[in-house]
């Protein structure tokens, strides 16, 4: 007899062997629905069982996950989120990352709660889904096309326009395996982390165009559901992020000093007189824009599209920068032009890597250029200083197309300052790990420098919660005291897990995890406790810290690079030092989430404790296993 | 951008100024943007947490927004810098104030 399933699920995993071409659907019973969730649970599902360590990142037996969650698809705000699992080429461990837009509420429409995608094509493909129909098709003449001439093309072809198909691959940098490339889709929404690109890119797989489809999505109880979306949307109109996006960040950032400048050589803004061209409303009247939300998403202020209004590029359509793109592209660089360095960032996305480590390696370049590290003559003749954006886009393409230098900046920067090496590699800002941090300056910011560093993910998995009260925790306490900074992070490890695996973008979950755990009730018909929550995250956290383990990712490498803790010169952390700091900050994450301080793994008690036991004979041994029944 | 509003002003009594910053500004009747200015003055001895609370008492909505209901510490929606230093590098929220302070309130933000 078959069983009931949850509301908000399909229950059925769709899996496409792209060696065999061979496509069919696993099914998820109602027990694995509510343990395993959505995409990081299903995700390290597969990563562990799937992924041995031979099975490198470019392997064709890697696994790459596109997944959304029981809420994707629903009237609460933001549920058109993608999820991307994989075994990352920046790390060669596990990644979680995620972009927004349409794609899970479209995959959900067409009757599935996940694609696996695996194998390696013979050609370049693409696939596409639309409902019961899924087929690879050949992709020959999207090769070399950006991000956005993909979509474009691929929407025209099917006469499915607008959200009537969502697109997301992997621009010129993806084709080239860039380690840093990333998945980008409609038309500004970006999985960006940990090369997750790259493993696309490394199966020959251009993109994945699904279309909305037509099976809609049924939930236990419809008003209900609606209820508690209207109690989340009230909460978030309270924010920033419902008027602005996240455009508080950068002004906030250069009045607090941890928008990264000049590649970490300062906090000072590089042309303070211009640093309120950023605050929000000034810089929304500088651009013609309009709202682009995304699916069931009432942020109106969040996720614009603009026209280029002024200069070389005037006419030019782009979308509006999040924090990080206004960093990457902006202040990390020298360039503080508001709309020189927002054509940038869309040009980085078109291009297809990551922001993040774009702007790091950007600077780096900038930054030894200046000190005569790397040379006019290494760079092909261009000339690159500070806040140079055209000869930065010169820099783009020639890393996105691995041309010349760009070959070696293609394995990112930390692989590129090893090759350069000298005073050269003193410059660059990494985590050993060998992913890059999001572009902010963590020097004033350590919670977020220890988590990229120890998370499973290699990114954040944890971040700052808005009401820390619901569990117990200080609403504020003093950023530079280690022990404090370490019990909180450990505190709430792997938080994001839960938020993402619901399918619901970060910002709109930007509330009381009491609420998010009543929709999730009401659409699945459990009775889903914060509790249960949390004892979810900190499994998932767990089980993407053992994967690393099993790769050789182990706490030598949870560290930051010279540069990235560095102690700041100026601005409001100057003269504080996480690298100082950095010992006690770790015994206390690694005290408070119940890992080995030598090895890292989770002490037998803790898998006890988060329900997997039978993980300790693995991890363990067997004696200790049985010492502890 | 910026707004002055000096609230009774005597010369004898020492004086910090408090910049309400971007966001915050909404708590105080502006757009979300810019900055807000005030001069409040105090009594030697009394700390940073006393004249915060004095000045976020005139306007209701930041004072919701900057302290805890339960614990009545600071919310964890608002971040402080003093004389440009990050609160728990030269000064905690017990910390004397000195005249000529400058006290910034910044609205917390993590990224996109």
């Amino acid at each position: 007899m078959t069983q009931q399933l949850p509301g908000g699920y399909t229950g059925r995993i769709l899996r496409v062997d792209l060696t065999t071409e061979r496509v069919w659907v696993e099914t998820l019973t109602p027990e694995e629905c509510r343990y395993y969730l959505g995409a990081a649970g299903i995700g390290y599902k597969i990563l562990w069982e799937e992924v041995p360590p031979e099975v490198t990142w470019d392997h064709p037996d890697n696994r790459l996950i596109m997944a959304s969650g029981p809420l994707a698809g629903t009237p609460v705000w933001g549920t058109g989120s993608l999820n991307v699992v994989t075994r990352g080429a920046m790390t060669n461990g596990a990644v979680m990352t995620n972009a927004q837009g349409f794609f899970g509420s479209n995959l959900k429409y067409c009757g599935y709660d996940a694609l696996v995608l695996q194998g390696q094509a013979n050609r370049w493909v693409y696939v596409y889904i639309n409902d019961d129909v899924v087929e690879l098709r050949d992709a020959s003449h999207l090769l070399g096309k950006d991000t956005w001439e993909m979509q474009d093309t691929l929407q025209e072809e099917h006469g499915l326009s607008g959200h009537q198909m969502s697109v997301y691959g992997v621009g010129p940098a993806g084709e080239k395996v860039v380690r840093f490339a990333i998945i980008e889709g409609d038309y500004g929404h970006v999985a960006s982390k940990n090369g997750c690109g790259a493993v696309m890119g490394k199966k020959n797989v251009k993109c994945v165009a699904i279309a909305r489809g037509t099976k809609g999505v049924s939930v236990h109880d419809t008003a209900g559901l609606y209820q508690v979306s209207d109690m989340i949307a009230h909460d978030l109109k309270q924010g920033t992020t419902y008027y602005y996006g996240t455009l508080g960040g950068p002004s906030t950032g250069t009045r607090s000093g941890t928008r990264p400048t000049l590649n970490y050589t300062t906090n000072i803004y590089p042309e303070p007189e211009r640093a309120d061209e950023w605050d929000p409303p000034t810089y929304r009247e500088t651009f013609p824009h309009r709202g682009h939300q995304c699916s069931a998403c009432g942020m109106k202020g969040h996720c614009h599209m603009m026209v280029v209004p002024e200069g070389p590029q005037k006419g030019t359509l782009i979308d509006e920068p999040e924090a990080e793109g206004i960093s990457g592209c902006g202040s990390q660089i020298g360039a503080v032009d508001p709309v020189e360095v927002s054509w940038l960032n869309t040009q980085v996305d078109k291009a297809g890597v990551d922001v993040n480590e774009w702007g790091w390696l950007c600077g780096w370049v900038m930054e030894c250029y200046e000190k005569g590290y790397i040379t006019k003559e290494q760079l092909g003749g261009l000339e690159i200083k500070w806040g140079d954006v055209e000869a930065a886009d010169k820099l783009l393409w020639m890393v996105a197309n691995r041309e010349g230098f760009g070959d070696v900046l293609a394995e990112g920067v930390k692989y590129a300052a090893e090759y350069v090496g000298g005073e050269a590699y003193d410059c660059a800002i990494f985590i050993h790990k060998g992913v890059s941090p999001r572009s902010h300056d963590h020097r004033g910011r350590w919670m977020e420098m220890l988590e990229g560093s120890v998370s499973g993910t290699s990114t954040i998995d944890t971040q700052s919660n808005v009401h820390p009260e619901e569990f117990g925790l200080p609403a504020a306490f003093d950023p530079f005291d280690p022990k404090m900074v370490g019990y909180h992070l450990g505190s709430m490890v792997g938080r994001l897990h839960f938020i993402d695996s619901l399918g619901i973008c970060k910002f709109t979950a930007n509330t009381y995890h009491e609420f998010i755990c009543q929709a999730l009730s009401a659409a699945t018909g459990w009775d889903y406790t914060k509790e249960e929550a949390m004892a979810f995250w900190k499994r998932c956290a767990a089980m993407f810290r053992l994967f690393n383990l099993r790769n050789g990712i182990g706490p030598e490498s949870e560290k930051p690079s010279e540069r990235y803790w560095s102690t700041p010169v100026d601005g409001p952390a100057a003269g504080t030092s996480a690298k100082e700091n950095w010992d006690t900050m770790v015994a206390a994450y690694y005290d408070t989430v119940g890992l080995d301080r030598v090895s890292g793994r989770p002490f037998p008690e803790t898998l006890r404790k988060l329900g997997l036991e039978h993980m300790i004979p693995e991890v363990w041994g067997v004696e200790e296993a049985r010492l502890g029944s | 951008m910026a707004e002055e509003q000096d609230k009774t002003v005597t010369a004898e009594k020492p004086k910090v100024k408090i910049e309400v910053f971007a966001w915050l500004t909404r708590y105080v009747g502006g757009d979300g943007g810019g900055r807000k200015f005030y001069t409040e003055e105090f009594t030697p001895g009394e700390s940073l947490r006393t004249v915060v609370r004095r000045l976020s008492r005139s306007f209701p909505a930041l004072d919701h927004i900057l302290w805890d209901p339960d614990t009545g510490q600071l919310g964890a929606s608002v971040e402080i810098i003093v004389n440009d230093a990050f609160l728990g590098i030269t000064h905690t929220m017990e910390s004397e104030l000195q005249d000529g302070d400058t006290i910034t309130l910044l609205p917390a933000w993590d990224g996109g």
